[in-house]
Parts: C-alpha cells; structure tokens; sequence
C-alpha cells in the first residue's frame, strides 16, 4: 500500500539562492506529517552543505540568515507541519542601503 | 595662501564622542554660528575619522565629511568608503577642518605628518578623474589618495558631491558645494608608513582572520559579493518597494533589466573594495557604446540605478551606468539628481511645465536622451538645470503652479530609493533623521523581522511587521537609530554588521574592536551612549536653526495610496504616523517640539547644550 504523501512547492526569491539552487522555483514530495525541517533537509540533499549552514545554528535552530516563509507568513518553528499545497518560500531578508 | 594649524584633541573628548559623527558634531555645534549661510566662509568642512580607523579588519574604513548643509540647512554629514579615511589617520591626522574661504582655488596636501596648502587655479574646471590624476602626477605621488570636487561643486550645485579617489562618493547633502565655497578643489593624502600604532594588534589580527573565515557562512554577505547592493531591485521590486515614476509606484514593470543579475551579465567587468574588506562589493562597468564608461569612475549601486531607472522610467542599464558617470566626474549627488530628473519629467508629463520653461527641452519618464540632457544641463547649472540644481524643494518653489506636490523630499533632501508605504520604519527614519531624507539612519524593517540572535544583542527578541507602526516599531526604529548612529561615530560600513542583511560581525564585535583599538574597557552600553550624545547634538543643532516636530514628516504622496505595484493601494496613515513620531520624542527624552530635553542633556553629559538651547528661554522668564 502506497503512504500518503503531501506536495508542496518551494520558491527561491533571492538571485544568489536561485544562483546556489539552479532553480526559481520546485516542487517537492514528502511523506504526510512531514515538517518544514524535514523538507530543509532535503533541500539541502539536493543543493548541497552551504546552504545548511545559512539556513541553521549550531543548536539547528533558524539563523534568520534566511528567511523562511509558509504561505507568505514568516515562520520562526522548523517543526511545523506541512500540508499539501504549501507554498514554502527562501529568501535573503534584503534590508536597505 | 592661508593658515595650517594643528591642534591636539584630549583623549576624554575620544572617549566621550569616538570620532566621525561624534566629534564632528561636537565641534559643528561648538563652533558655528546659528543662522549662518552653508556657503559663506562662516561654515566649517570637516573630515573626521575615528579612534578605530585603520585597524586592519574589514569594515572599518569610511571618512566622515560634515558641515551645515547647504541642500537642508541642516547639520549634515556624509560618509565615504575606501582609502582615505585609514591613509589620513596613517599620515598623523584624525580630522582635517576646513574653515573660512580662500582667495584663489586651493588643494590641501599632507603627506607623513606634513601639510601644505597648494595653488589649485589649473584644476578649477577639472573633472574628477583628471583632477585626481593631474594632482598624483604633479605630487609625483601616484599612490596619494584624493577627495576632490568637480565642476558641479565649484558651481555650488546644492547636492554636490566629494569624490574620494573618483570613485567613493561623500555623495549627501551638498558638501561639494561647501568645499566649492571655500575654493578648495582637493584634499590630497599620502602616508608612506603607517604613523599610528593599536593598543592589541594581535587581537585585532585575530578578528580580522574570523571575518576572512567566516563571512561565506552569511547568505547575505555572499549576495552582496556577488552582485553588490544591486542585489536589491529584485526584491524590492517584487515587495512593491521600489520607487517608480517619481514614488508614484512600488514595482517597475522592466526591473528584471536592471536587476544584480543582469548588470552582471551585462556590464560588469570588475569588482572593487575598501580598505582591508573581503566582501567586493564595488562595481567596476563597462557599458555600451554610445554610453561607453570608464571603469574607473566605479559602477552605479543599487541607489543610483532605482535613481536613474525605476524611478525615471528607464530600464538600460548602459543609460544607468553612464548618467552614474556623469555624477561621478561632475560631482554630483546621484540620488538626488535621480530625484530631481524624476521630479521634472513629472512635471513634463502633467503639463506643470512646458517646453517654454525648460529652454525647448521636454523630458518624459523613460526619456534617456532626455535624461542625460538634463543632468548635463544641472551639473553645468544651464538654464532650467540651474532651477534644478537647487535640489526639488527649491526648485518647486521657484516653478509654482503647484509644483510642490511631485518634489518627494524630506527638509529638503531628496527622498532615497527605499519606498516607506511599504516598510514604515524607514518612512520614521526618513522623517527623523538629523541630515533629512536618508536610507541609513536606521536598518530597514525587514531587519526586524527576523528571529536572529544579532537582533538581541540590541535588546530586540521579537520580530516586528514591516507595517507595524505600533510602539514595538517606535522601540526598534530608536534602538536601530543608536545603533548606526553608533557606526557613523567610528565609521565603520553598515552593510558588514548584523542587522543588515549583509552583516557578518554582530554589534559585539565592535566593542572587542573598539577595545582592541584603544586599550579601553568600553562596552556597548558605553558605546550606544556616546552614539545617542551624537545624535542629540545634532538634533540640538537643527533644533537651534529653528527646526521644529512640523519638519519631521514626509512628503504628502507618502499619506496617499501607492498608485500601482505589488504593494498598489497601500498608504502611511497619517495620524498613526504622527503619533509614532511623538512616541519617538518620548522615548528619546524630547519633548513635544521634539528638543532634547535638559534632564536627558544632562544625562548625556551636555550641559553645554542646555545653556545654548535654553538660556534665552531663562532669560525671558526671569
């Protein structure tokens, strides 16, 4: 019997992720009752370390280095879960000057 | 030809204002006159470094340059990357102030501890580059570093520029125009050994070696390597905050043309740095015939390209990256010539003014025939660029006709390319920051919206909506506001310190900087105390011109909607605005005029102040 699974589409706002990535944009599978940690992870499979480190502390807590959005709502908990048709959205938070 | 004399500085007077925005005010305050016109030999031109200059880590390397403002009338100061400010501080000097008017033009060259005044008469006319190359080939000192005007100063056009070595600008504010006033065309520097020693020079190897290992670890710092503060079009575009059409609009429907990635595709031949700094992020361009550029006057940065781009209607980079050159060799601010340009082409299109009163010439958004006219008619003050070379405030009030409402300013300085209607902080910071209108007062709101560790170091540990004009904002806008102000005191780059995006050091690291530096125990308290002395002397200072709380605003298109982009219909609401900018006096300890008040004079160890902003007032109550 097959598991579930949920779909869920990533966005990479930012020319030098898109750069890193090779992509403006994807989607990925995963197992239902996946979290967002869990689709960083495999991120970082496909598109290598670097952007483990920009995207986690020593303590795999966010750095904040990059922002990361769920349905355009910015989210500081890797544990959340992930429904179908999430859009999950990387960016460098761009400030000024 | 004029009087050199060199003072000592007491090692408190460091200790209490660090350098840069910190004495320079100081001394404004102390020594100016109130009232006085910028561009009389009553105004003084300093260049300040700090006591941090020249140590050999990234970061630390800009010279502040400050005078009363010619553009704002205004305390103002503008500060430059580079070489300078650490070749300055290596000859035997951490400041240099300029003061009356010479007869005759002059250039000021200090070599090794040594400074001589020297005729200038065949260089008035020059253009930046060839001054700057005229004066090393003369010196016979092809390695001396140069801040010089162009023609555009010398003309006392209002936003005129200092040009350091002709490529990093002093670019806000009009302090070209002051030099211009006192016919000096250059300050000219050369240490041919380094004539200045630090209290920990292995600690200060040591932080450096950390920056060099670790700054590929910032996403952000990785950006601004690869594509500078061009990096910025994109998303901002795409957030509805990029100016367009004179702030008309937020997104640009060709900004892909003028984004990071395309100037690298395009134009990009090289990038530049600063003293001491890994991260590159200078352009160098080359752009295509017929707008063919030097590389050596540098490549336009994210201000000067939204400047010349969205906020003009034009999306060639070649166009961009000429009228930047243009700025660069005349010496002209180039954000408030964009201003300016978009500010006319506005008119233009709204039948303000005609070709009758621009001398046959029409320039509509997207022009860049037009464009590059009329910035050659404003850095040559030509007929209606003359008008305009007094910055948009000024101008409006000469064309009339209601004229007013399109000149986007804030005390008369040209509004930057950060659209406030969608991050409201900087809107705040624009409103009060003490030179007017200006990106770098305070980070950016989206700075805030982060969970970072950095935020905390700063006393921040919740992150704050780019739309919050609430008390939480108020609270981050003041802490952000000590915190750069801070920077501005020891000049050190913004964009190599969290909270900015491309930050890799956090506010920590400058007090093991500063420490290192000095042998002093200072902490960051210590430091953001001296900031916040800064920033109350120099609003003491426009609070002393007859600034008041109703010059802390913005212009009115701001409180009306976003007439299209992502962010389309979205407006500042005014009384919410109003009452964030009282919040502000009060947490800073200003009253409702927004005047420090004497208790937190008094705690800022400015009791100087006091008596010059309050004795009047005794004195007619008694």
């Amino acid at each position: 019997m097959k598991s579930k699974v949920v779909r869920v589409r990533v966005k990479y706002l930012s020319e030098l992720l898109q750069s890193v990535t090779g992509n403006v944009e994807e989607d990925v599978v995963l197992e239902e009752g996946s979290t967002l940690r869990d689709l960083l992870r495999r991120v970082v499979n496909l598109h290598g370390e670097r952007l483990r480190e920009w995207l986690f502390n020593e303590r795999e807590e966010f750095t904040g280095n990059i922002l990361v959005l769920v349905n355009g709502e910015v989210t500081p908990n890797p544990e959340r879960r992930l429904r179908d048709g999430d859009t999950i959205i990387l960016t460098i938070p761009f400030n000024g000057g | 030809m004029g009087e050199i004399r060199v003072e000592s500085v007491p090692e408190d007077l460091y200790r209490e204002y660090l350098g840069g925005r910190g004495l320079a005010a100081y001394i404004l305050f102390r020594e100016l006159k109130p009232h006085i016109d910028p561009l009389s030999p009553d105004n003084k031109l300093i260049f300040a470094t700090s006591v941090i200059t020249g140590v050999p880590v990234p970061g630390v390397n800009r010279i502040v340059v400050a005078a009363k403002s010619p553009l704002t009338g205004t305390y103002c100061e503008s500060e430059a990357g580079g070489f300078f400010a650490p070749e300055l501080k290596y000859a035997g000097f951490d400041m240099v102030i300029i003061e009356g008017r010479s007869e005759k033009p002059v250039y000021l060259w200090i070599r090794d501890g040594n400074a001589e005044l020297r005729d200038a008469s065949h260089l008035w006319g020059k253009l930046t580059k060839d001054t700057t190359e005229e004066i090393r080939r003369e010196l016979g000192e092809p390695l001396a570093r140069v801040a010089c005007i162009g023609p555009a100063g010398e003309k006392l056009v209002r936003f005129a520029n200092i040009m350091f070595d002709h490529r990093y600008a002093a670019g806000r504010g009009g302090l070209g125009a002051v030099m211009g006033s006192k016919r000096l065309k250059a300050v000219v520097v050369r240490a041919t050994r380094r004539g200045v020693n630090f209290y920990d020079e292995k600690k200060l190897v040591e932080i450096a070696r950390w920056f060099y290992e670790n700054w590929r670890k910032q996403p952000g710092a990785v950006s601004r390597s690869t594509y500078g503060t061009a990096e910025l079009v994109t998303p901002l575009n795409r957030d509805g905050t990029l100016p367009t059409l004179n702030f008309r609009g937020g997104s640009f429907e060709r900004a892909e043309e003028i984004s990071g990635e395309t100037l690298n595709k395009t134009i990009l031949v090289g990038r530049s740095t600063c003293f001491a700094c890994s991260i590159k992020c200078k352009p160098d361009v080359k752009a295509k015939e017929p707008y063919e550029t030097d590389p050596a006057y540098g490549g336009p940065e994210y201000e000067t390209i939204a400047a010349f781009g969205s906020l003009c209607g034009i999306s060639d980079l070649n166009v961009i990256a000429y009228a930047n050159q243009i700025c660069n060799a005349y010496g002209v601010d180039t954000i408030s010539a964009g201003v300016v340009v978009a500010f006319a082409m506005e008119l233009f299109e709204r039948g303000v003014i005609s070709e009758r009163d621009a001398g046959g010439l029409r320039v509509k958004f997207g022009d860049s025939e037009g464009l590059l006219r009329l910035l050659h008619m404003i850095v040559n003050r030509e007929g209606f660029g003359s008008v305009l070379a007094e910055g948009v405030k000024r101008a409006a009030e000469v064309i009339g006709r209601g004229a007013e409402k399109y000149a986007i300013h804030v005390k008369s300085r040209e509004v930057p390319m950060h659209e406030p209607r969608g991050k409201v902080g900087v809107g705040l910071a624009y409103a009060l920051s003490p030179i007017g209108a200006d990106h770098l007062q305070s980070p950016h709101d989206p700075s805030f919206e982060r969970t970072a560790e950095h935020l905390v170091a700063l006393g921040v540990t919740r992150p704050v909506n780019r739309l919050d004009l609430s008390y939480e904002k108020v609270r981050v806008v003041y802490y952000g506001m000590l915190w750069w102000s801070l920077l501005d005191c020891l000049g050190v780059c913004k964009f190599t310190f969290t909270p900015h995006s491309a930050g890799v050091y956090t506010p920590n690291h400058l007090v093991e900087i500063v420490n290192a530096a000095t042998g002093w125990q200072m902490s960051l308290w210590t430091l953001l105390k001296a900031s916040e002395r800064a920033l109350n002397l120099t609003r003491a200072f426009n609070v002393r011109e007859g600034f008041t709380s109703r010059e802390d605003t913005l212009s009115e298109r701001f409180f009306g909607e976003l007439e299209f982009g992502a962010r389309r219909g979205q407006r500042i609401d005014r009384d919410t605005f109003i009452k964030a900018i009282k919040l502000f006096y009060s947490i800073a300890g200003w009253d409702e005029e927004g005047r420090p008040k004497p208790s937190k004079l008094y705690e800022l160890g400015l009791d100087y102040v006091v008596e010059e902003l309050y004795s009047e007032e005794q004195s007619s109550k008694s």
